[in-house]
């Protein structure tokens, strides 16, 4: 009896089914892991692993919002500038004199501002109609010019409480981000997976025509998955400034590229309507590990760039074969 | 015919689908210089055949002899080598890029050390046109031609090179007269040229007029050849359609009850004009119009998912205003698309998913859905359509055609629809899947819903409805009780 209550959770949890390539990503991971660590046995000391956990989850958590706009077909390039803006805006309301803002309220107008972003993207891509890429195409370059333009020098944030919110451990050796990022993870797989709101979202993206001719409203649906993404690219900014203590325009710079590598590598179908975040958790974990790994192993910080836009063509290919495969199989 | 002259014969062609039998021992002869034309109805086997003689689909049994020589084409560029090209309904042009650039799809024209010559391939573009009495300039852009000329390209462009064989598909379906007129002297002249030519048409005056024998097939047999001069319009229509369909399907007395919807004076652009209509509950209604006659952008209409230009439209008397499938929904009115894979189901997601897909506001109180009532609502419609899958879990790609129409309709039934939309709702499922979908709409008609069909197969027509409207160029030109009209008069007022 018990056996069979399990094997029914099991199923309604649903992870693997969906997604075809996490089980190929743990195995690649593990076999990463014991390879860095022959190079160089410092990797996985204690150290090295908390360092590793403390870094990941900013591009984890943006993953994470931008899975949701990929899921139904969209995408949005804007997240690095996004990040920016988010981290410059923390720094800014800070330093406001006299104000004295308390910290909480600075991180909601920061986290705010992404979401508005997020909204901008979303009422242009729904709304008026423009091509998802083109428009935070466009976005990314305006917030970008907007982030220097605000940041010409570097603004510092000198305060412990706002320190903390990224470089702080619960239980000594957990960083609160990794926290953060789980938490998040798991909220947003539960929303996928169990609310109608998720349900919109994957049947969006697998088909926006049947979608439509079922009554969903697929604008509105795509809509708040901008903003979503605007927001946790936000959270990442947040996160950034406050594990390096300051905030500058070049924040966020490229990350787009590195977050959509996650997704990819996920198995977040660019086509939209098929991935889990489940895939996401462990192609953050394998993309962290991955430059940690090349710096413990001495490869020049050039190659390492390369090493990932590597990883992201191995892992296109990975999922085209796949398609192939199985269309040949259908015919 | 004396055998030399032969230019293609089939021979023995079968084709099998999983679950169905597309065509079934086809045997052709076609001469040099002959406009021979194709006849029958959707899903007679008229595509599939010319998809085996074009390479689209592989030859599986029967042999394929061209010039007195057996051929095996496993690939369209083969077929075309061999002097055999298709233009196919939908024109299949490289619209940004230049008529002389079409022309020559995938050839350098007087290309030296890797440089294309213009002015070469525009002069030898001009001869072509000019083969065909066309003066379409070279150098214009595809996308600003009309459909007619654009047409004449892909015409230039079969005949350009080697062709022994051009086959038409519906080549006048978006042409006016004037147009037509052009394409049958272009046509003549071709043959003149010693070009054969196989004609798919489903308007009976353009078989006459421009054919010299016609092959009738219906459910993937061939069940006439006959020399154009020979037959008559009435032999044709009734060798198209059969007979004995009908008999197959005897339909149930059912009590009519109120009208549940009424159209006043809708139009749609040009493509719907000033229709009126109603719809009784228990009632089957079926719209009949060949290609472009405006029955599908009526049902767009009727769902929200176009909207209409002028006119009213009553639900059980209340006038509403479609302006989005979502105020169709809410006033119970379900919609089966005319493209099952790209409108009616997610393919990727799973058949319990599609079921509920219109009705997830309906599945638990707020956000979450409730997956206890999910499964419940699965569970009912899966065994009542008796859906042929593992589980409802199973993916709708892995479904056969049949199975997936199911899934759409259940989604709506699913709903309590009380007026459903079904467009040509048995197009490409198989025999045994069609019986269900009508012994469905019959039930749903016993608790009272409407439903409207719009169906391109007369024989479903005649089966399954109580009445019938024909309508041609966006209106309703005719209006009939099921049981006192018949197949030759509904098939005579829609193609003349």
């Amino acid at each position: 009896m018990a056996n069979k209550n399990t094997k029914s959770f099991l199923d309604t949890i649903n992870v693997f089914k969906k997604n075809s390539m996490t089980p190929t990503l743990i195995i690649v991971y593990i076999l990463m892991i014991a390879i860095f660590a022959s190079v160089n046995p410092l990797y996985i000391s204690l150290t090295n692993i908390k360092s590793i956990l403390a870094t990941i989850s900013i591009s984890g958590i943006m993953a994470v919002g931008l899975t949701t706009v990929i899921l139904t077909g969209n995408f949005d390039i804007s997240v690095g500038s996004t990040l920016g803006i988010a981290a410059i805006i923390c720094a800014k309301f800070y330093n406001i004199e006299g104000l004295n803002l308390p910290i909480g309220v600075v991180i909601l107008i920061a986290l705010l501002a992404g979401a508005a972003i997020g909204a901008i993207n979303g009422f242009l891509v729904t709304v008026v109609g423009i091509n998802s890429i083109i428009t935070t195409l466009g976005t990314l370059a305006i917030f970008r010019g907007l982030a220097y333009f605000f940041a010409t020098e570097t603004a510092r944030i000198y305060y412990k409480p706002f320190i903390f919110v990224g470089r702080g451990y619960v239980f000594n050796n957990v960083p609160l981000t990794l926290i953060y990022f789980i938490g998040l993870l798991v909220l947003m797989y539960l929303v996928l997976r169990f609310t109608k709101f998720g349900r919109n979202i994957y049947q969006v993206g697998a088909n926006a025509d049947a979608a439509r001719l079922a009554g969903v409203s697929v604008d509105r649906t795509t809509f708040f998955t901008f903003i979503i993404s605007g927001a946790t690219a936000a959270m990442g900014g947040v996160i950034m400034a406050s594990q390096l203590a300051f905030a500058q325009g070049e924040f966020g710079l490229g990350y787009e590229f590195k977050i959509l590598t996650i997704c990819v590598l996920a198995g977040i179908s660019l086509a939209g309507g098929r991935g889990t975040l489940v895939g996401v958790l462990v192609a953050t974990f394998i993309l962290g590990s991955i430059s940690n790994g090349l710096a413990l192993a001495d490869v020049p910080i050039e190659w390492r760039e390369a090493f990932q836009g590597l990883i992201l063509i191995v892992a296109i290919l990975i999922d085209s074969i796949r398609v192939r495969r199985e269309k040949l199989l259908r015919a | 015919m004396s055998e030399n002259n032969v230019v293609l014969e089939m021979k023995s062609i079968t084709k099998n689908f999983p679950g169905v039998k597309a065509l079934d021992n086809i045997d052709i002869k076609v001469k040099k210089g002959e406009i021979l034309g194709l006849l029958g109805e959707n899903g007679a086997g008229k595509s599939t055949l010319i998809k085996i003689l074009s390479g689209a689909y592989s030859l599986e049994e029967g042999k394929i002899i061209i010039d007195g020589e057996e051929k095996v084409f496993k690939h369209p560029h083969e077929s075309i080598d061999e002097g055999i090209k298709v233009i196919y309904q939908e024109l299949t042009s490289f619209e940004p890029l230049t008529v002389a650039e079409n022309i020559f799809a995938g050839e350098t024209i007087g290309a030296k050390g890797g440089f294309i010559s213009w002015r070469k391939m525009g002069k030898k573009a001009r001869e072509i046109l000019d083969k065909l009495n066309s003066d379409i300039d070279p150098f214009k852009v595809m996308e600003k031609l009309t459909v007619a000329e654009k047409q004449m390209v892909e015409i230039a462009k079969a005949i350009h090179g080697d062709v022994k064989i051009l086959v038409m598909d519906e080549p006048t379906s978006a042409l006016d007269e004037q147009d037509v007129d052009n394409l049958y002297k272009t046509i003549r002249k071709l043959k003149e040229m010693g070009v054969t030519i196989i004609y798919i048409s489903h308007r009976m005056e353009e078989i006459f007029e421009i054919t010299d024998r016609v092959v009738v097939l219906r459910d993937g047999r061939k069940v006439g050849d006959k020399l154009t001069k020979e037959t008559s319009r009435d032999e044709l229509v009734s060798l198209i359609v059969g007979k004995k369909f009908s008999e197959q399907y005897p339909k149930k007395e059912i009590e009519k009850g109120k009208v549940i919807l009424e159209v006043k004076n809708v139009s749609y652009l040009n493509k719907v004009k000033d229709v009126s209509f109603y719809l009784k509950a228990g009632e089957i209604v079926a719209f009949f119009g060949l290609l472009g006659a405006g029955t599908h952008s009526l049902f767009s209409v009727l769902f929200g998912d176009k909207i209409a230009t002028s006119g009213q439209v009553f639900v059980e008397g209340k006038e509403i205003k479609l302006t989005h499938p979502n105020i169709a929904k809410k006033y119970n009115i379900g919609y089966v698309p005319l493209d099952r894979k790209e409108e009616g189901v997610a393919t990727e997601m799973t058949v319990g998913e599609n079921i509920t897909s219109a009705n997830i506001e309906n599945l638990g109180n707020g956000f979450m859905i409730d997956q206890k009532i999910e499964k419940k609502h699965c569970d009912k419609w899966f065994d009542k359509l008796s859906i042929k899958a593992p589980s409802h879990k199973t993916m709708v790609k892995s479904l056969s055609g049949g199975n997936q129409q199911k899934v759409v309709v259940a989604k709506w039934l699913e709903r309590e629809s009380k007026i459903l939309l079904m467009n040509e709702p048995t197009r490409g499922i198989d025999v045994g899947s069609k019986a269900e979908i009508y012994k469905i709409a019959e039930d749903l008609c016993e608790k009272g819903v409407g439903v409207l069909i719009v169906s391109s197969e007369l024989p479903e027509i005649l089966a399954i409805s109580d009445r019938v409207y024909v309508m041609k160029d966006g209106e309703i030109i005719g209006e009939f009780k099921t049981k006192e009209t018949n197949q030759e008069e509904l098939m005579h007022l829609a193609s003349t």
